[in-house]
Parts: C-alpha cells; sequence; structure tokens
C-alpha cells in the first residue's frame, strides 16, 4: 500500500461495505490491527440496533394554532375571522387536529404519536434564520454557535469518522450537523451521488485517478488524529476541506448507492417531496446505514398571505408522508428504535393579518412519533389572551424536548451536549419517552 | 495593510487571472496574459468602463412587455374561480408561459455574464441579487423579476443610497416581502423586518419597535395590474408620526432607508459583505473599520469600494482561499475553455443542481456562499457536469493547445493546469494529471486530452479560486 492509499484506507476501516470496494480484505484486518486509533474507534455502530433519530424541518415558521387546534376556545376563533379551522380532528375535550392530518390522528389511536404543546424558547426572535439558527444550535436567543447539537451529539457520542453518521436529504447539510469532526453527507438523488466515468475508454483508471486526487501526500505516519477530517472544523483550508470533501463524498456514496440499490420499501410513499426524503430515510434504515440521525425539510410554511390553501395542501403531503414512514418503520420492525421529532422555526402570530395568512409569532408544537414515545398531548396548552406582542407565550423549552430525546433515546448526557441540564417534558411525571 | 494596493512590480500573469477569476467570473489564457501585461490600473479601467451593452443583449419579448400575459392572468381569475375548467386551462397556460419566460430570463444573463463586455457589472448584479434576494417562486412574473435585474445592473455600482431607495419600491420584492398590500389598519412587517436585518444594518442594530414603526412607513402600495409598476394608494398609508432609530417624523419609505443608511453599522455591514463576496474570508475589525470609513466619506458609492478591495493586497494574499460559486463555476469553466455558454436547459438545470438556480434563491437571506456550496452532491455533481456540460462536448481540444505541448505530456499537463487553475495543483493531483496522460502512449489523443480536461476540472483545486 503506498502512502497515498494510506489516508484513504484509514478513513474507510469505519465504513463497512465501501471498505470492500476499496481495499482487499486482508489489508483491512492487518491495517485495522496495526492502527491502534483506528481500531480503539472501530466501536462504529454495526447500523442493526442503534437508535435513529430522525428530525423533520417544517420550514418557514408553521401555524402551529392551525396544525394542533384549540376548538373549545373562543378567543381562537375571535382573532382568525377568517382562516379559523373549523371542522378538527379532536383528540380531546379541547384540541384537534387538522382535518388533514387524518394519519397522524390515527397514530394517536394507535398508541404511537404525540404532540408537546407550547414548544419554543425565551426572547424569541421573529427572522427565519435567526430563529432556524437557534433551534439548529440550541442555544440561548442571544447566543451564536457555531456547531450544531446534532453535531455536538456527533462529537461526544459518535467516535469514528464514519462521514455518513448524519445523513441529510436535500442540497445542504445543515446546521444543527456542524460538528468539529464533519461527519455528514447531504444528497437528494442516490442514484447521482458518484463520480460518472462511464464516459471514458477506461472507466476503472479514471475512477482511480478521480480518487487519488483527494489523498494528500502525508508524511506516511499518519494517525487518525493528523487526518484533515479530524483536524477539522473552521481553521481547515479550503484545499483540505475540498480534499476531505472529495473523499468523504467518494466513500458515502459507495455506502449509500450499495444500500438503496438493494433495499425497497414495502409501505407506498407519496411523491411529494417530503414523501420521497422519508422513503428514501426508510430504505437507509432498511440497509442497516450506520447513520444515528437523519434529516429532512418540507419547505413552504410561510404562509404570509392567502393561508388557507396552502396549509391544507402541506399539511395533506406531510400526513401521508409520516402515515407512510410509520407503516414502513412497522413493517421493518424498526419502528421501536426510531424516533421522529418535527420543528419549525416559530409558529404564527394568533390573529390573522389582513391578507388573510398570519406573520411570524412564537411557540408552536412538537410532534414526536416513535416506539418509545408516550402517546397523547403534553405540557401546558399556552394561552390565547396572555400574549406576548400578539404571540403565543411558550410553555415549553424547546431544549426540554431535545434533552428528552438525547437522554432516553439516543443515550447521550443532554447536560453536556446542551450546555446545561434541561428539565425532561413530563406526563403524569415520567418523561415522555420510555 | 491588507487594504493597501499592491505595489505594480507585484502585478503578474497569475495574479490577473486571479482577479479576472472573482471580478469576471473567469478568463481564457490570452486574457490573463492581456491583462498581466496591461498592469492593474488599465485592467480595472476596463472592468470599471461605463459602457452600455443592451443593444447586444436584446431582452427576450415574453419578458420585457409587461402585459405581455394579461389576457391569459385575467382568464385564470382568482382563487374565486377554483374548479372552473377554463379558468383551470387558463391557469395551466400561464404556468407553462411564465416557465418559458424565466429560462429565456435566465439564458438571457448567463449569455451576459460570458459575453457582456462589463462582466463586472454582471456580477454586481448577481451580488445585489443574493444581497437583496428575492424568489420568482414567490414572485410569480418574469417581467418584474427582470425588471429587479436590470436595476441591479444600472445601480448596482453606484450610490447604495439610489440602490435601496429603488429597491424598496421594486415590484417584484415589494411582492416578495409583502409590501405589495400591505395597510395602514394592519401593516405587514416583514419588509421592515429584512432591510433591517438582512439589507441594510445586520442583527442587533435595530429593535422589534424600530421594525413596528418603520413598518408603518411601507404601508400604501400595490403593484399596478396593467404596468406592472409600483402604485402610492395614499389611503391606504399610514402618513403619522414615526419613531425609527431615534428619529421622529412623518416618515416614508425613502426616509426610512436614508436612515437605515445613515447608521454606521451600514456602511460596515455592506462593506464587510462586499469583502466577503470577493475576497472568501471576513476582513478583521481594524481593517473593516477602515474600509468602512472609506465607504461612507465616499457617500456610500459602491463602485470605488469595490475597486479598493480588487486593488488590495489583501485580496491577492487570498488565492486558493475562495470557494467557488456555481455560477462563477458554470460561467468560468466556459471563458477557460473557450466554450459557448448559450444559458441552454441542460446549463440552468446545472445551476439548480450545484445550489444556485438564478431567480430563486433559496430564502431572503440570499445563497449562505462559501463551505456550503460544497456538499457530498454538489461537489460530485460539479466533477460530472464538468465531463458532460463541457468536455464531452468540445469537438477539437487539441485546439486549446499549442502543437509543442500535444507532442509533450507533461507540457500538456502543465498548459491545461495554467489555463484551469488558479491554485496550484497539489502532488496528489498532479500525479493524477501525469497518469491519465501517460496512460494514453504518445501523442497524445484527443480522448487523452478530453480526460485530462475533465480530470483537472473534477480536482479540489479547480474548486477554489
Amino acid at each position: 500500500m503506498n502512502f497515498h492509499t494510506r489516508r484513504r484506507f484509514l478513513r474507510t476501516t469505519f465504513l463497512g461495505g465501501a471498505t470492500a470496494l476499496t481495499v482487499p480484505a486482508f489489508l483491512e484486518r492487518t491495517f485495522g490491527a496495526l492502527d491502534l486509533a483506528a481500531a480503539s474507534s472501530s466501536s462504529a455502530p454495526t447500523g442493526r440496533d442503534h437508535p435513529i433519530l430522525v428530525i423533520l424541518q417544517l420550514a418557514g415558521g408553521n401555524d402551529g394554532l392551525n396544525t394542533l387546534i384549540p376548538y373549545a376556545e373562543d378567543p381562537y376563533y375571535a382573532a382568525r375571522p377568517k382562516i379559523a379551522v373549523r371542522d378538527p380532528l379532536k383528540i380531546d375535550g379541547r384540541f384537534g387536529l387538522h382535518p388533514k392530518l387524518a394519519s397522524l390522528r390515527g397514530l394517536f389511536d394507535d398508541g404511537c404519536a404525540a404532540m408537546v404543546h407550547g414548544v419554543g424558547y425565551p426572547n424569541p426572535n421573529r427572522s427565519h434564520f435567526r430563529s432556524t439558527d437557534i433551534w439548529q444550535t440550541a442555544t440561548d436567543s442571544d447566543k451564536y454557535e457555531r456547531r450544531g447539537w446534532v453535531g455536538r451529539y456527533f462529537d461526544a457520542c459518535c467516535s469514528g469518522e464514519d462521514p455518513t453518521t448524519g445523513v441529510a436529504i436535500g442540497k445542504v447539510e445543515p446546521l444543527a450537523f456542524a460538528s468539529s469532526h464533519p461527519r455528514a453527507i447531504a444528497f437528494n438523488d442516490p442514484g447521482k451521488l458518484r463520480f460518472d466515468a462511464s464516459a471514458s475508454a477506461d472507466p476503472k483508471a479514471m475512477d482511480a485517478a478521480f480518487r487519488e486526487m483527494s489523498d494528500e501526500a502525508d508524511s506516511g505516519g499518519a494517525q487518525i488524529g493528523m487526518l484533515p477530517g479530524a483536524a477539522g472544523g473552521g481553521d481547515e483550508s479550503p484545499a483540505d476541506f475540498l480534499r476531505r470533501a472529495s473523499l468523504d463524498a467518494q466513500l458515502g456514496s459507495d455506502k449509500i448507492r450499495e444500500v438503496t440499490a438493494k433495499f425497497r420499501t414495502s409501505a407506498e410513499f407519496p411523491k411529494s417531496s417530503v414523501g420521497r426524503s422519508l422513503e428514501l430515510v426508510s430504505r437507509l434504515i432498511a440497509g442497516s446505514m450506520p447513520t444515528r440521525v437523519y434529516y429532512v425539510s418540507q419547505g413552504g410554511y410561510d404562509t404570509h398571505s392567502g393561508q388557507i390553501g396552502t396549509h391544507e395542501r402541506l399539511l395533506a403531503e406531510l400526513d401521508a408522508a409520516l402515515g407512510a414512514f410509520v407503516a414502513e418503520m412497522k413493517a421493518q420492525k424498526n419502528f421501536d428504535r426510531v424516533t421522529l421529532m418535527t420543528f419549525s422555526e416559530f409558529g404564527r402570530r394568533v390573529a390573522e393579518n389582513a391578507s388573510g395568512g398570519t406573520d411570524h409569532g412564537a411557540a408552536a408544537p412538537v410532534i414526536l412519533l416513535g416506539g418509545g414515545v408516550v402517546p397523547g398531548l403534553h405540557g401546558k396548552p399556552p394561552s390565547l389572551t396572555d400574549l406576548q406582542a400578539g404571540d403565543l407565550v411558550h410553555t415549553c423549552d424547546f431544549r426540554s424536548v431535545y434533552a428528552t430525546v438525547l437522554d432516553r433515546r439516543l443515550g447521550a448526557p443532554s447536560k453536556e451536549i446542551l450546555g446545561r441540564a434541561f428539565p425532561h417534558v413530563l406526563s403524569g411525571g415520567k418523561p415522555i419517552i420510555s | 495593510m491588507m487594504l493597501d494596493p499592491i505595489k505594480k512590480t507585484e502585478w503578474s500573469r497569475d495574479r490577473a487571472a486571479l482577479l479576472l477569476s472573482r471580478a469576471c467570473f473567469g478568463c481564457c489564457p490570452r486574457e490573463a496574459e492581456a491583462a498581466g501585461k496591461a498592469g492593474l490600473e488599465a485592467t480595472l479601467d476596463g472592468l470599471f468602463r461605463d459602457d452600455d451593452a443592451a443593444d447586444l443583449f436584446p431582452v427576450p419579448e415574453n419578458v420585457a412587455d409587461p402585459a405581455a400575459f394579461a389576457d391569459l392572468r385575467k382568464k385564470a381569475g382568482g382563487p374565486g374561480k377554483n374548479g372552473d375548467p377554463e379558468a383551470e386551462a387558463a391557469r395551466k397556460k400561464l404556468r407553462e408561459e411564465e416557465a418559458a419566460a424565466l429560462r429565456s430570463l435566465r439564458a438571457w444573463w448567463l449569455q451576459r455574464m460570458r459575453y457582456a463586455p462589463q462582466p463586472l457589472r454582471e456580477n454586481l448584479a448577481l451580488f445585489w441579487h443574493g444581497h437583496f434576494a428575492t424568489s420568482v417562486e414567490k414572485v410569480r412574473g418574469t417581467h418584474i423579476i427582470w425588471k429587479q435585474n436590470e436595476l441591479f445592473r444600472s445601480l448596482g455600482l453606484g450610490s447604495l443610497g439610489d440602490l435601496a431607495r429603488a429597491v424598496a419600491r421594486d415590484p417584484a420584492m415589494m411582492r416578495y416581502l409583502d409590501v405589495a398590500g400591505s395597510k395602514r389598519a394592519m401593516p405587514n412587517e416583514n419588509f421592515a423586518r429584512e432591510v433591517m436585518e438582512l439589507f441594510l444594518l445586520g442583527e442587533g442594530h435595530y429593535s422589534e419597535r424600530d421594525i413596528k414603526e418603520a413598518a408603518r412607513a411601507f404601508t400604501g402600495f400595490r403593484i399596478d395590474p396593467e404596468t406592472m409598476e409600483a402604485q402610492f394608494i395614499p389611503r391606504q398609508h399610514d402618513d403619522g408620526e414615526k419613531t425609527v432609530l431615534g428619529r421622529t417624523g412623518r416618515f416614508g419609505p425613502d426616509e426610512i432607508v436614508d436612515i437605515l443608511i445613515g447608521q454606521p453599522e451600514c456602511a460596515r455591514f455592506i462593506a464587510g459583505k462586499l469583502w466577503v463576496y470577493f475576497v472568501g474570508k471576513p476582513l478583521p475589525e481594524t481593517e473593516l473599520a477602515e474600509l468602512a470609513a472609506g465607504f461612507r466619506a465616499s457617500g456610500c458609492r459602491i463602485a470605488p469600494t469595490v475597486r479598493r478591495i480588487l486593488s488590495s493586497e489583501g485580496f491577492y494574499a487570498s488565492r486558493g482561499t475562495q470557494i467557488k460559486s456555481p455560477v462563477q463555476w458554470l460561467v468560468g469553466s466556459a471563458k477557460a475553455l473557450e466554450f459557448p455558454l448559450e444559458g441552454n436547459q441542460a446549463q440552468q438545470v446545472a445551476l439548480r443542481d450545484l445550489g444556485q438556480d438564478l431567480f430563486a434563491p433559496p430564502n431572503v437571506k440570499g445563497w449562505e456562499g462559501g463551505r456550503s456550496w460544497i456538499s457530498s452532491s454538489t461537489l460530485l455533481a460539479r466533477c460530472n457536469l464538468a465531463g458532460s456540460l463541457f468536455v464531452s462536448k468540445l469537438a477539437e481540444p487539441e485546439k486549446l493547445f499549442a502543437g509543442a505541448e500535444l507532442a509533450d505530456p507533461s507540457a500538456l499537463c502543465a498548459s491545461a493546469q495554467r489555463r484551469l487553475l488558479v491554485e496550484p495543483a497539489a502532488p496528489a493531483s498532479r500525479e493524477a494529471f501525469a497518469e491519465v496522460v501517460a496512460s494514453g502512449g504518445s501523442p497524445v489523443s484527443r480522448k487523452m486530452i478530453s480526460y485530462l480536461l475533465r480530470l483537472v476540472m473534477s480536482a479540489p483545486e479547480y474548486q477554489i479560486t
């Protein structure tokens, strides 16, 4: 093995299937045993039993009051003469779901869905970008942080350098994934996730040449800690950043294409963008990827005008996708180890505006699905009359939801990851994730 | 130090290539040589020349005419016509026509970037498009999106005040951030917030109260459905007293913009963003204060500050630290390979896949830029598009090289790198280039030249400038 392949090799030892594509198995064993750093990091997950978090972003600021409707309260109708939802799917004596959320309503009956009332944070920021950043970094609203909350979980709990520890369906990696050791991959279409050398006379040689360019002529005495990926962070030069990105793209794409070629879902997913994203996530889960956290996003919730039709369509798409995802996870027998959590940067103002829409607001409910989730509505609903600048006052800090997920599902120390202890979200005195 | 102009003796062909790569989307070797010989000042004079090239690039008819789809729009009707089959058909037709118009508009702009005699002007239009981000996804109307683009082109190197006041009354922006239709009884805060947070001040330099007050000043406008121009409706406008950033008066849109531009933060915010756009890394605090002071002293005129940036030691010391945007990558590839760029469908789809769909930035913050351009999927897409959009379509790639280079593999590799790379290749990349050329034997075949070009364009170094 020449010194070029050494770096590639060190990174592939964490990649299971991808290793076989690039390095002969006997070399893998030999080299793995020689390199203690590599060996000790190979406590990487096997892909078959570890817990999985799926984060679903409702981008644009979902109108919580028209998602989980306080149908028994007069102030709701008074504030929204044009856009109030008048035929909710009742969950209890006070709240019901938007009529387009029929599958989700069914999941409440089946005992595998929960919602937390009034999730937000103090001194809410009403800018999409800033508030999205706050949710993604899990900081106080006046603090800035470069790493995302999931990235800090990767740093704390996911040793090794697998570039598919986080998988985002989309073009860019979310800030939530930003960590000191980049370990996430983002893509829309697994089929396109490869260097296409098919047009050349000798595709293998061309592919090999391409792969060679992301190898570094290091001194040969490489240790894990000296790899650019491990040095990581913002100090890495752009050239090193690109070499690492290129190498990770090759290794990650080898693995992901292998898995998606092999695994199909049994549940029928809707053709919407969020439906396709959750289908892809399902196939990757079926293929036992070592991925701990998946990230998908559904956009369009910024309903400043003509909200009724737009919001209906979005919730219908969301509902169909969630229904299919739960059915698929159950069919795969993976439902018990998967938790899906939604978030949106903010809810919307209680009062409708003159354009039949709603402006940026604050607190809103969060949806949780998964085997360990205590079903039902949790937490304290925010008051519709005791408002702050026209907005709901949050009753549950979003980091309490994160802490519950981290501690109870991912087995991760939330206090370390979130910077301080946040109380778990409780139901009847017990955490809402068992 | 960083802002000092580089010395005449430091000017070179390679520095010229860096300048043209960052300011003009790229260049071919001849242009780099010529600029290297001409010197920095003469090159910059050329970049900032104020010629009108409009007649070279006629605006597509279906874009230029505000009434192009007026009939269809009438037939399509409002939400009340839901379910009416004639209205549905008109809506479908309107969508198709608008999509076609948008494609021709994108092609038109890409051609300007590739061929316009003042590519810097196009680049500033792109900068302001990302800054005053407006997406056709919400605006729906190619005509007004084009008008906004012309605004960025004509005022993009002028005074910030003129530009920002025009943006506040720009129909596309008015529609994007809900100024159109905002009334005194219930002002929409969207534009008032973003004009402070994203356009002129940056976060933390205003209060929620400033936003609410300013929103009142932007009430009373709509878009005239015939002319597609902004129209003032006095009875919908709140002409009462407002207090914004400590000043009180019966302000309208222009006064609010002027108050914001008068804030010291504004010059820092804009000058710092221009620096990052052309250089990559943020400017350190002391130098930023200096650059901002110069910008303010010039009456917030944009051209002198851009020229200062493009002359500075800091700019030329930053080679290899900027990640090319998809537009830079696409237009620059065409320029470097002396390849035509008509802005066809495949090229437009490529930009979307690489994450920079023109006229459709992801949100009002525009494109984040820098490392966010690169994900596993966009990086692999760049490498693949280098082959499918460009190299495989070069009928005679050998024409890019001199006879002596074609006879000598190492000279060929060197020439290809000089043509395509601003940042010199690392040893691993150079070895890969050499191996591919060597594998084909001598003399180097046309096919091998293509492989070499494709490989250089797939190198990590090709993604940076």
